[in-house]
């Protein structure tokens, strides 16, 4: 049998401990046998190994974003980051780091913290996601207004190829046109072409000042539109939020909507912003503004990423995208089509970047996804078809980012084939000439 | 191959006014910026997008080498033709199509100057971010291809960080648009993986990118150092102490002499290191940093600190630095302009041993760089017609570059790699490390038509850099006849 000729092999490579049989399921599939290398040596080993035996394997890192990526077509093996934890590199004055991929995102931070910095790269459950799979996730929050997204922080990469081989991308300097970008090429791919071991990023100072203004609105054009005039005044991050993600956040609904906008920086710089921008905002119709200083800043748009992160299958989680101006069609649209679900919708939006989290709470109906057109269940699925339509009607997607099997079989996850299939399939074919990491899960059954 | 077969095909797809393949017009085609020469077949200057692919689907079919040029401004190689290929021109593919300014993107066809964008833009108070120092005359898609820097890239990112999306011809023709406005597109993000790809993955035919508003505030500081070591030791201050400035340059005395000769931008003549701070944003910003940033410099032994009063000073600040390459050929006929990066923290230790190397082995090396980002450009200064001064050049060269890549650092920073670094890349990385990018550039070009003979090393070792030293005059002689 595979798996215990596997086990024996494997033990050749790792300590007994590093081996288990305890595994996450992901979309219903279970793998038998689960395995954690202590280093990147290791890694390397046994990535060759299953390489091999040409075992399925579902890549782990904190198992946050499990449910991100269509179903496998098979799981035998889940191979963890989580012993990886070793921050590779960091000399502060050279704003570098590096870190393996096992490195939960709240410890690096707290440890860029001890030095006054930190990278700008919000990913959710923080405590329990690692760098390698927020990487791989693409994970990103309404900072990236400001900063960016991975592939603007990532200045190089260490990664195992298919077949175990260790490659080295990129390097530990903030510019760096020496060969191409293959680390590029890893963020958001979802460890289909290769498992990230470490990554060097790009950090930033710790902001002088970091203040949050809550505006409430009775109608969401208005609170668009003190978005856009809000830009002016250059903030770092913003979202507009309904009710069901009010209740998220706050534990209370302020208003029909919430408008949230952060403004990072120097002291005097932020308090003008701070006050301009609450001029705009009532200029727009804002019936409240409340000013939320440090530490609750942060903490606010920490839930914010978190809004319907840590929940089952059940609870259908969504990213919608559109050209940033028109997202606002897209927001009115979801409110206006999600009303015959009977079943709580939060969006959180992020209109200046162009993106939406949008999370369908108790619809565990979904489990058994029917044909009948009358039950809640089609009209979850025709809900979801005219939200793609609507986000691709505005030029952008829409990728569905967790719920059942049953529904990601009814439901394409990815949406249609993107352009350049081919040669992303040829990439799959090079870097992964088995298919053995993570397979089916990404885009057009890669 | 038959040239006559190439060209008829070429002339079918753009034009017979658009193809150039007699030898005495193909001469002025056989360079870029770098010191490589060579001839193509043809040179083909398509309009449209169907036409590029046109030419592609030729390029394939006669499996002959295609090599994409902008402006030609590269420093590395990267638009010299290959022998008996086609050089693909993008000097029709001219226009600004869109400004959205609601979205604050530009949708550019790849032959668009780069400074004439934000030139098109000022008027909405925004502008294109990345600005190397040729961007009077470099085009989109050269920067793209190169993922061009330039002195702001310390604060607002390179080329990569505003390119949101590409329209991108394949080999073979198959014509795709990446990105977009819309963030997160499914799939691999193969167009971050074609920025900076050199043309050896396709050809740009359109090109989405971000406009950024111009800042409110903008303050400009020439501090002098009496070394260049000290100059840098302020570098390292300022960004230790978190503070991020728009653009942090050194030019060393070489450089500003020569700048001073060249320009009359009002540079001192007798200072060892002179560093240009630059940063902008609010004004409250700015007042906050001001102060730190001075005490800084003073505290790095800075002899004077130069504020620039007015907008007019400030444009003499930057117009010395970005002609500082020109300016150089004041003191020789050739110069060799690496571009090593190394973390910032090294700065001081490697601009001294840059120093040690340029005493060793009796040359001159002109310092002007781009020091916020560690990214190093000395200037090894020679007469390629002395043979022996060659040989100490190319010595020194790779001196330098070994120890940049020793102290953690990179190749290039900005300019590529091209011919001109190719021998060296396995210096930096591994003989598996270049096989992954060679199943990278197969993916896309799995006949490996696109720019085949640049990035990777031959197999020549490193030395053969000579070669392409040596072979210099031979066609700087060709070209002469021509003046």
């Amino acid at each position: 049998m595979l798996t215990e000729t596997l086990h024996t092999q494997l033990a050749q490579i790792v300590s007994d401990e590093a081996i288990t049989n305890e595994t996450p399921t992901v979309d219903g599939k279970r793998p038998t046998l689960g395995v954690a290398p202590k280093s990147v040596t290791e890694l390397a080993a046994v990535v060759g190994e299953l390489n091999r035996a040409e075992a399925a394997t579902i890549l782990v890192g904190g198992g946050t974003m499990l449910d991100l990526g269509a179903p496998p077509t098979a799981a035998e093996v889940a191979l963890c980051t989580g012993n990886l934890r070793a921050i590779a590199g960091y000399q502060p004055a050279d704003l570098i780091v590096t870190a393996e991929a096992g490195v939960t995102v709240a410890s690096l931070q707290e440890t860029l913290r001890e030095h006054g910095q930190m990278l700008p790269l919000e990913v959710p459950l923080p405590d329990r996601a690692t760098i390698g799979g927020a990487v791989a996730a693409n994970a990103c929050g309404p900072l990236r207004y400001m900063f960016g997204t991975a592939k603007d922080l990532v200045m190089g990469m260490q990664f195992v190829q298919g077949d175990g081989t260790l490659v080295k991308s990129g390097g530990e300097v903030v510019k760096n046109v020496a060969g191409f970008g293959l680390h590029k090429l890893h963020v958001g791919a979802l460890g289909t072409l290769g498992v990230i071991a470490t990554a060097t990023f790009k950090v930033y100072p710790l902001p002088k000042a970091d203040q949050t203004l809550v505006f409430t609105f009775a109608d969401s054009e208005a609170a668009f539109t003190a978005a856009a005039a809000i830009r002016a005044h250059q903030p770092a991050a913003v979202v507009v939020g309904n009710a069901v993600a009010q209740q998220c956040l706050f534990g209370a609904v302020r208003g029909a909507h919430v408008l949230l906008v952060r403004f990072m920086g120097a002291q005097g710089a932020v308090k003008r912003q701070v006050r301009d921008a609450s001029d705009a905002g009532a200029e727009a119709g804002a019936n409240e503004t409340e000013v939320v200083g440090e530490p609750e800043s942060a903490s606010l748009w920490q839930q914010c990423v978190d809004v319907g992160a840590d929940s089952s299958p059940e609870n259908i989680l969504f990213q919608a995208n559109a050209v940033p101006s028109q997202l606002r069609h897209v927001y009115t649209e979801l409110a206006r089509s999600a009303e015959p679900l009977s079943v709580g919708v939060g969006v959180v939006a992020d209109p200046l970047s162009g993106s939406l989290q949008c999370g369908i709470l108790a619809a565990a109906e979904a489990n058994q996804v029917s044909v009948d057109q009358t039950s809640p269940v089609a009209a979850l699925l025709s809900f979801l078809h005219h939200a793609r339509a609507v986000s691709q009607e505005h030029g952008g997607s829409l990728v569905l980012q967790r719920g059942t099997v049953a529904l990601k079989t009814a439901f394409d996850v990815w949406g249609p084939s993107p352009q350049g299939l081919e040669i992303m399939k040829n990439l799959k074919q090079t870097f992964d000439p088995h298919h053995i990491l993570n397979p089916g899960r990404f885009v057009s059954g890669i | 191959m038959d040239t006559r077969e190439l060209v008829g095909r070429l002339q079918a797809v753009v034009g017979a006014e658009h193809v150039v393949y007699l030898p005495e017009d193909l001469i002025v085609f056989e360079r870029d910026a770098s010191i490589d020469a060579q001839l193509p077949a043809a040179v083909v200057f398509p309009r449209t997008t169907a036409e590029v692919s046109g030419i592609l689907k030729v390029a394939g079919e006669l499996q002959v080498p295609v090599v994409p040029k902008g402006a030609g401004t590269g420093l590395s190689g990267g638009a010299v033709p290959e022998e008996n290929g086609i050089l693909l021109s993008v000097s029709r593919m001219r226009d600004i199509l869109e400004i959205d300014e609601e979205n604050r993107t530009a949708l550019v066809e790849p032959g668009v100057v780069n400074l004439d964008l934000s030139g098109e833009v000022k008027h909405l108070g925004l502008y294109y971010a990345p600005d190397p120092s040729s961007q009077y005359a470099c085009t989109l898609g050269g920067n793209v291809a190169e993922n061009s820097g330039g002195a702001h890239c310390l604060r607002y990112g390179c080329t990569i960080n505003h390119v949101l999306g590409l329209e991108v011809v394949f080999p073979g023709g198959a014509v795709a648009w990446l990105g977009g406005k819309a963030p997160n597109a499914p799939g691999y993000d193969l167009m971050s993986a074609i920025i900076g790809s050199e043309g050896t993955m396709g050809v740009v035919t359109k090109i989405l990118v971000k406009l950024l508003p111009m800042p409110e505030a903008v303050e400009t500081y020439l501090a002098i150092f009496e070394s260049v070591p000290d100059a840098c030791e302020a570098v390292s201050a300022i960004i230790g102490n978190g503070i991020i400035p728009a653009a942090l340059e050194i030019m060393d005395q070489v450089v500003t002499r020569a700048i001073e000769e060249a320009h009359n931008v009002g540079y001192p003549y007798d200072a060892g290191g002179v560093l240009i701070i630059e940063i902008d944003g609010m004004q409250e910003e700015l007042d906050e940093q001001r102060e730190a940033i001075l005490s800084l410099c003073r505290e790095a032994r800075a002899r004077e600190i130069r504020v620039a009063q007015t907008a007019a000073e400030r444009e003499a600040v930057w117009k010395g630095r970005k002609g500082a390459i020109g300016a150089l050929g004041r003191l020789a006929p050739n110069y060799y302009i690496q571009d090593c990066v190394v973390p910032r923290t090294k700065l001081p230790e490697i601009m001294r041993f840059v120093e040690d190397v340029a005493a060793r082995h009796d040359i001159i090396i002109a310092n002007v760089f781009h020091a916020g980002d560690g990214n190093l450009h000395p200037n090894l200064l020679f007469d390629v017609r002395d043979s022996d001064q060659v040989r100490r050049v190319i010595t020194a060269g790779e001196e330098i570059i070994s120890a940049c890549i020793d102290a953690g650092g990179s190749l290039s920073g900005e300019h590529g790699i091209g011919t001109e670094k190719q021998e060296y890349m396995d210096w930096l990385y591994s003989e598996e490390d270049l096989e992954a990018m060679r199943k990278l550039k197969r993916a896309f070009d799995p006949d490996w038509l696109f720019n085949p003979t640049k990035v990777f090393p031959t197999g020549e070792g490193p030395h053969a850099a000579k070669i392409h030293i040596g072979k210099a005059p031979v066609h700087a002689t060709a070209a002469a006849v021509w003046k």
